[in-house]
């Protein structure tokens, strides 16, 4: 199996998996706390949307990408798209591209998931 | 915040400002990786080619740092439909080893838009900025 380190955070195995170093998706209720700058980034703010595309009201919980906190290890494949995604996005069916599998704490589980994966 | 030297800040956006090649437009999920923004989420893309996403010199930052400005995109590509939330700047041609292909900077669009397949976009040019002290 080829094992690539594009760089410390981004590793390839044999063209079709991946793992890749990245914040973690969290969640939280909005407030002025959790929407301060210091604690979530600036672009969370209420009226815009969250990580995942939803409106961001206070009081209700949100998605949000930690980029202060701990980083994790996000696991690809390179897979063919499933055919009502590439209706949705335009593409012939069969079109491939790479599809988050997981999500590991350690590069060893991530490199052990994305070398399952192959 | 303690002291931060320009030339500290400036380290980081020149080396920005020397590999970052394309900018990308993203769906409704934030891009935590290099991978999510050119391919799981991504819906668009301009390839300026290195050193040309920031065209400019790096300049002050308000209220306090340095900053970057990107190149307006007049014509990007848009690879998928969706709607577009967010926006993405990679480090495409790295070679492999510490300063390899990366997702640079990433953040929210000012408001979404929906894209289809074929058609172009556009993307009024934007600020990076590295904080300096005094936030």
């Amino acid at each position: 199996m080829a094992r690539v380190e594009v760089s410390p955070t981004f590793i390839e195995f044999d063209g079709v998996a991946r793992a890749e170093l990245g914040p973690a998706l969290k969640s939280a209720v909005a407030s002025a706390e959790t929407l301060d700058n210091a604690i979530t980034a600036e672009h969370y703010q209420v009226g815009r949307h969250d990580a995942v595309g939803v409106a961001i009201e206070l009081g209700k919980p949100f998605s949000y990408l930690d980029w202060l906190g701990d980083r994790v290890w996000y696991v690809y494949h390179f897979e063919a798209m499933p055919d009502e995604l590439a209706d949705a996005r335009g593409f012939v069916r069969g079109t491939e591209y790479w599809a988050e599998k997981g999500v590991k704490s350690t590069q060893a589980e991530a490199e052990a998931f994305a070398q399952s994966l192959v | 915040m303690p002291y931060i030297a320009d030339i500290v800040l400036d380290s980081g956006l020149s080396y920005a400002k020397t590999n970052a090649d394309k900018i990308y437009i993203c769906g409704t999920a934030e891009p935590a990786t290099y991978t999510a923004a050119t391919s799981t989420n991504a819906l668009g893309n301009n390839n300026f080619g290195a050193g040309a996403v920031f065209p400019g010199a790096i300049a002050a930052g308000s209220p306090s740092g340095r900053k970057i400005t990107t190149a307006a995109v007049t014509a990007g590509s848009v690879t998928a439909t969706g709607t577009a939330g967010w926006w993405a700047i990679i480090y495409s041609a790295g070679t492999t080893g510490a300063g390899g292909t990366a997702l640079l900077f990433a953040s929210s669009l000012a408001a979404s838009q929906a894209v289809t397949s074929g058609n172009t976009f556009t993307l009024g040019a934007f600020d990076i900025r590295l904080p300096g002290t005094g936030g």
